[in-house]
């Protein structure tokens, strides 16, 4: 939120409030407030503020990979790297839709499989815009390969939607990056990564890149099309014990 | 360690009276000891070590005697490390244990004791036994607060792995009254005392922790599985070896709970997926954190070249790109895997990539897996999980006692000590209760299994049998909505469960609730005290 809105609060005689934040998770850096914005406005001496410094959501190798895109904000200090989880897997980046690759509908067709293998989970595919998100959906939605335990249900979700969608259980959810801070996901699959606004301004991009891969609890992967687009690819780790390329 | 067997509990007053020694922590290492089942040393403790008493002499456990003041600079020691740890001292009941000990003087100076039931001298403050010790010897966890107490139990609450309803938690401020007289650490340092006693990670024990919990709770699903948990315990009946060594894979478990080499005779399956099991305990061991998939990986892929049998090298290679396949993106449907890689190596090794621990394995089942495969997954998801990582729902008290005993035994056994200690009673599963050798449910089990199976609502397998007078056998007989209208006399009308429907029940997950598994246990325990002494079985354990 941005500093009027805690001003606001304080005009409005509020008194004891918190705020949970990190200064490092932005979607939109215009519309956020710093740590010292909002020490300034409510008035905390910086004894005061409480840092967390423990991941609980994610695995160790998502937090390995959140890591590398960590804006380097010393305001918000870098969480400590969680313990190794038994099954935690490293996270894939996967190209499709080019000659040697496999297709859009062969994509969508391994993630319903891949949500028909654990049905209980939460997959959530993250989008650039709304072309890409009404991309993914109409495809998964048509696709029909053979399952074990017939489709999960997919949904969708854009701003302003009145009905929010039931995060509770099982299934396939796509939605806009811009949507997603807030959230988290059993697997979160980055869709289109290629596509990923403002390409000029790599703090920003990088910023986006950290909230999208801390939506991940268990799985992460990263799908990119054959347009490669060489600012977002520079931003992606060339270790391959952070990111596996498929 | 030795291990007296098959004594039952003298009443309490012909008890041994309680020998009370003292450990000195924090409550954040006592949860995790009390989480991994064991009194260990920081080397146990992976990363989550907060510096206390057990690191004065890492490999063993300084005990301090019941009713001499604890030196100030232990309790201090305890809490040192970080601002939020609260001084902890768990009271420990040696009677039933005894083994060489270092003993301490006030003074500082240090003994070999050849026995921790020796006689002590005056000036003995504190004793140093080998670790680990179980947490089974505690009889009490201690803080100097109420608000100390409170922030443990809360801090217990919220992890899943440790269940304090089988543990006395109390507070006692007179044990937190130090001795600032005494220096501490001793000012006679008798390292050689302690010498060749390096601190070892108890991974050993805890994979054989875990896997004897999966092999208990997998009893239940099968005769295979009841073999096989009797013969991990050390009670195998006649068949049940027989049973066990129709997979050549299983008949090499016993070897590895012994802790020794698989067989010269095992073949390549039984090499590959033992060789895999052994992987797992040791990058547990190790500094540097692995996955435990990638470590199975790495492990499979350096056996590729040496394989004695080249024909399974194809196979070997497909399962290896399967299991890499289907952790993201790629591979098919459960049933399509399957489908295309049968056997007892191969199935349990795509589950463990396709489920992510062990409650979510117990909750998993598919037509397609043998009783075989699905044990083995269950080992190898109770290694790689490991007692530690086990919550509450899968640790009951009888249980956790009893693999608590097993863990420490199986690591003093590895480290070459002699401590003896008394064997808790052995767990029994449900299926062995109601599936006695003599073959089929007796009028009293029926009826328990009734209640059971009326109270867990399993109406499918009950029955109603009604016996006819003699002669009286109806050629047809009428139905009238939810009545059946028999011509004749009837002599008995009884409720009965059908025993393989049943027996299928009983190894379903989630499993029955506790309050009525318990119920179920006390009702049937004096039937089977009865048909024990029938049967000339103590209850043992080894």
């Amino acid at each position: 939120m941005p500093p009027a809105f805690y001003r606001t609060l304080t005009h409005l005689g509020f008194e004891n409030f918190y705020v949970t934040a990190d200064q490092n998770q932005q979607i939109h850096p215009d519309n956020c407030s710093s740590r010292q914005d909002i020490e300034n406005t409510l008035v905390i001496e910086p004894d005061d503020t409480l840092e967390l410094k423990t991941n609980y959501r994610n695995t160790r190798p998502i937090a390995l990979l959140a890591q590398h895109f960590y804006p380097a904000d010393p305001a918000s200090p870098k969480p400590d790297l969680p313990d190794l989880q038994p099954a935690a897997a490293t996270p894939e980046l996967w190209t499709y839709g080019t000659a040697n690759t496999a297709t859009l509908a062969a994509i969508a067709d391994n993630i319903l499989r891949l949500s028909d293998r654990n049905p209980r989970k939460l997959i959530g595919i993250i989008t650039p815009d709304n072309k890409v998100r009404t991309k993914f959906n109409d495809t998964l939605r048509s696709a029909n390969p053979k399952l074990d335990n017939g489709k999960p249900p997919i949904h969708t979700f854009v701003s302003g939607q009145r009905e929010l969608p039931d995060f509770g259980q099982g299934g396939i959810m796509t939605i806009n990056a811009q949507s997603c801070k807030g959230l988290e996901f059993d697997t979160v699959i980055l869709a289109d990564i290629d596509q990923h606004q403002p390409k000029h301004d790599p703090y920003a991009l990088k910023a986006r890149f950290y909230v999208m891969v801390a939506r991940a609890r268990e799985q992460l992967m990263l799908l990119r099309t054959g347009n490669i687009c060489p600012v977002v690819d520079g931003l992606l780790p060339t270790d391959p014990s952070i990111l596996v390329r498929k | 360690m030795i291990t007296k067997i098959g004594t039952p509990k003298k009443p309490r007053s012909r008890r041994k009276p309680a020998r009370i020694w003292h450990l000195v922590t924090n409550h954040q290492n006592m949860l995790y000891m009390l989480a991994a089942g064991m009194v260990m040393g920081p080397a146990g403790f992976r990363n989550k070590y907060y510096s206390d008493s057990l690191s004065l002499c890492p490999g063993w456990i300084p005990l301090f005697r019941n009713k001499v003041k604890i030196p100030a600079d232990i309790l201090k020691r305890a809490t040192s490390e970080r601002k939020h740890l609260l001084p902890c001292i768990a009271s420990l009941d040696l009677r039933d244990f005894s083994g060489p000990v270092r003993m301490l003087s006030r003074d500082g100076r240090m003994r070999h004791v050849a026995s921790s039931a020796a006689r002590k001298r005056k000036d003995d403050i504190a004793m140093f036994v080998r670790a680990p010790l179980p947490t089974t010897l505690l009889l009490s966890v201690n803080f100097c607060t109420p608000e100390d107490r409170q922030t443990f139990e809360s801090a217990a609450n919220d992890v899943s792995n440790v269940d304090l309803t089988s543990h006395r938690v109390e507070i006692a401020e007179s044990l937190f009254s130090a001795d600032t007289e005494v220096m501490w650490p001793a000012t006679q340092p008798q390292t050689q005392l302690f010498e060749n006693s390096n601190d070892n990670s108890p991974a050993f024990g805890q994979a054989l922790g875990g896997v004897l919990a999966m092999l208990h709770h997998t009893a239940n699903r099968s005769d295979l599985g009841l073999a096989a948990f009797r013969l991990a315990t050390g009670t195998a009946r006649g068949e049940d070896s027989d049973l066990v060594q129709s997979d050549p894979i299983l008949a090499e478990l016993p070897n590895w709970m012994e802790g020794s080499e698989i067989s010269g005779q095992a073949d390549t399956r039984a090499e590959l997926y033992w060789g895999v099991i052994q992987s797992l305990v040791v990058a547990q061991t190790q500094e540097r954190p692995q996955s435990p998939i990638d470590v199975a990986l790495a492990y499979l892929e350096k056996q590729l070249d040496l394989l004695r049998e080249m024909e399974f090298r194809p196979r070997l290679e497909r399962l290896i790109a399967d299991m890499r396949g289907f952790i993201g993106l790629g591979g098919g449907t459960i049933t399509e895997l399957l489908e295309r890689h049968k056997g007892s190596l191969s199935r349990p090794l795509l589950l463990f990539c396709l489920r992510e621990n062990c409650t979510e394995l117990l909750e998993f089942s598919h037509p397609l897996l043998s009783d075989a495969e699905y044990i083995l997954a269950g080992i190898l998801f109770g290694v790689r999980d490991s007692w530690l990582q086990l919550p509450k729902e899968l640790r009951d008290p009888i249980m956790s006692a009893y693999v608590a005993f097993r863990m420490v035994d199986a690591e003093h056994r590895k480290q070459g000590e002699n401590l003896v200690m008394s064997a808790p009673p052995r767990p029994k599963p449900l299926r062995e209760i109601f599936t006695s050798p003599s073959g089929g449910l007796n009028s009293v089990k029926n009826d328990v299994a009734v209640e059971l199976a009326s109270r867990c609502n399993w109406n499918d397998c009950i029955q109603t049998r009604i016996t006819l007078e003699e002669g009286n056998l109806p050629e047809s007989f009428e139905r009238k909505g939810l009545q059946v209208v028999l011509p004749g006399r009837v002599t008995t009308v009884k409720e009965e469960v059908d025993e393989a429907k049943f027996l299928h029940r009983l190894g379903q997950w989630p499993p029955i609730a506790p309050l009525i598994e318990s119920e179920v246990r006390k009702k049937l325990g004096s039937l089977q005290e009865i048909e024990e002494k029938e049967n000339g079985n103590g209850s043992s354990c080894g």
